[in-house]
């Protein structure tokens, strides 16, 4: 008993001169109020999106016609808004746009990345790197800038024919700002993300693990693609993930480009769809912002943004279940 | 050093690997500097020395897995089953090489996959059966790395959920998968527990009746049990090399005596 009231006084007073763990208690409070200013965002854009969505329910969803509704919104009067709004043109042209650009990106990224990290002797590889991080480093509408003299010039010369552009003409206009140089000018804004991280991904699988494959006599394409590949797949699964939330929320840039008509592709134009304007959703939010005065506007443009977080949830939700596949499938039982 | 002049005088065929003057250099450094030294078949030879010795680089040479750094510079021969492995060769003769040499690493390491998938890597790598063809060769491994009956209906697990030491067995069997007549180990059993210890000191012992067996270690009383023959490495030279029983119990230089006794 002696020897227990000894030591319990000086633990006592260190306790209430310290009553809170400080350091805690500040990482609780800034998590908190993080996690309230996420749900403070989704509130807000949901709030104002909601007349849109309360109106059109599902057609919102599965009709078209976003072009000439907007501006029907606009000149409503304010007593008779015009709220109808059909998005399948701009969720169509969002998803297409950033998946073509996801893939082709991919493909060239995760290659380039190989080639950066295995192919090419240490400065050569460390001024490669530098040199894309610099890439991804450069502002979108610098991308826009350039896509518009290169390549939209490029692709109408290419693959637009006059007896094209009069064989569409009851459906849209044909040029070079389409859904084909929007995917363009995004694969290149992504792909410096996708081989910057692929490369960190490569880059952090332990050298020990090449050796083992050398030392079964397998060759270094072999040791690359059955040993570095797969060890770094979470890695490179999560640059592939980031270059598509960059994709589906960039706006300037595929703006400049993309031909801003919300036209629904039609399954029977083949690839001439890719030679259609598009107007995915952050880009249509750019395009129309200007008549946000009008409140039909406002809330149409809050119902792209809310649209947009659901794509965004639903993406970080999917890529978190093919996460779980992969673990499960490489056996990891949790 | 009497001894190593006596196996000399041997047919470099009756050696598993004969190596002879290797001076190996990183860059301006020199790690090794004239080593001969002939290993004998179907027996475990421990290389000893204090860290920095030059034991792991000449290990490394064997299989030319050294060639991987830029610095690496090597000279004289190494003759793998009468086969100078440093002249005339290819990317295929080196992939060739390696095959017929396993080696197993001072940590463990299972990829990231399942454990069956690990046990099939080097085979599914050079021969072109099915997976089902090569399961019945995996357990046989298993077995003979002493972890079947721990881990037998376990296959599809991920590797890297085994203990340290199931996990060195397992790269031991992987290894095994090739049947490579000539196995070397960096120090293998550093990073383990003794009971692991044990158990891989006892497949060692096994393995060696078919095949030849290097093996690096700090661990002076695992050479004296499981080595027929030693050779103590210093500042990139061999001291002494023989049957580790005259080298432990009748060291000839002072060095060796030093560092046995532990007073280095």
């Amino acid at each position: 008993m002696l020897s227990k009231k000894a030591i319990s006084p000086c633990t006592n007073t260190m306790k209430k001169a310290f009553p809170f763990d400080m350091p805690q208690m500040l990482i609780t409070l800034l998590s908190v109020i993080s996690i309230a200013i996420i749900a403070f965002i989704f509130l807000f854009v949901f709030s104002k999106a909601w007349p849109v969505f309360q109106h059109n329910g599902l057609s919102y969803f599965i009709s078209g016609g976003f072009d000439k509704q907007i501006s029907d919104a606009f000149y409503s009067s304010a007593d008779d808004p015009s709220l109808s709004f059909g998005m399948l043109g701009l969720i169509l042209g969002t998803l297409l746009t950033t998946t073509f650009s996801l893939i082709i990106a991919g493909l060239m990224g995760v290659g380039a990345s190989i080639f950066i990290c295995e192919y090419t002797s240490g400065p050569v590889s460390q001024i490669l790197l530098a040199l894309v991080r610099l890439l991804a480093s450069i502002p979108s509408v610098i991308f826009g800038l350039i896509g518009i003299v290169t390549v939209v010039p490029v692709v109408e010369k290419l693959l637009i024919t006059i007896d094209m552009q009069i064989a569409y003409i009851p459906y849209f206009q044909m040029t070079g700002k389409n859904m084909l140089s929007a995917i363009i000018v995004l694969t290149f804004m992504i792909v410096p993300t996708v081989i910057s991280l692929s490369a960190d991904a490569i880059k952090a699988v332990p050298p020990v693990y090449k050796e083992i494959g050398y030392s079964f006599g397998m060759r270094h394409f072999r040791v690359v693609y059955k040993i570095i590949l797969p060890s770094a797949r979470s890695g490179i699964i999560a640059g592939l993930i980031l270059a598509a939330g960059r994709g589906i929320g960039e706006s300037i840039a595929v703006s400049m480009v993309c031909g801003g008509l919300g036209i629904i592709p039609k399954a029977g134009f083949g690839f001439i769809n890719f030679l259609a304007p598009t107007l995915p959703l952050a880009p249509a939010i750019i395009n129309k912002s200007e008549a946000m005065g009008s409140m039909p506007v406002e809330a149409a443009l809050f119902s792209c943004g809310a649209t947009l977080l659901v794509i965004g949830a639903f993406l970080s939700i999917g890529a978190g279940v093919v996460q779980k596949q992969l673990r499960k499938a490489a056996g990891y039982h949790d | 050093m009497d001894s190593m002049n006596s196996m000399d005088s041997m047919d470099s065929m009756e050696h598993a690997i004969a190596i002879k003057n290797v001076t190996c250099r990183y860059g301006s450094t020199t790690a090794l500097q004239d080593v001969s030294l002939d290993i004998p078949k179907n027996a475990i030879y421990s290389f000893i020395g204090p860290s920095g010795c030059g034991k792991t680089t000449l290990l490394r040479s064997i299989n030319r897995l050294n060639d991987m750094i830029p610095s690496f510079r090597i000279e004289g021969s190494i003759l793998v089953e009468g086969k100078d492995v440093y002249a005339h060769s290819t990317s295929e003769d080196t992939a060739k090489l390696r095959r017929r040499i396993g080696m197993i690493f001072q940590q463990p390491n299972p990829l990231p996959s399942s454990i069956l998938k690990n046990l099939l890597l080097p085979v599914k790598e050079h021969y072109k059966g099915k997976e089902k063809d090569y399961r019945s060769l995996a357990l046989e491994k298993l077995k003979l790395s002493f972890l079947y009956e721990e881990i037998a209906g376990q296959l599809n697990q991920n590797a890297l959920s085994l203990s340290g030491g199931q996990q060195q067995r397992l790269c031991i069997a992987r290894a095994l998968m090739l049947e490579p007549p000539i196995m070397l180990f960096d120090e293998p059993c550093s990073a383990l527990d003794p009971i692991s210890t044990f158990k891989i000191e006892e497949m060692l012992i096994n393995l060696k009746k078919e095949r030849s067996i290097i093996i690096v270690t700090h661990n002076m009383e695992q050479a004296l049990r499981i080595a027929d023959y030693t050779a103590f490495f210093y500042q990139g030279k061999i001291i002494e090399a023989g049957e580790t029983g005259q080298i432990f119990r009748r060291p000839k230089t002072d060095l060796l005596k030093r560092y046995i006794t532990g007073r280095f």
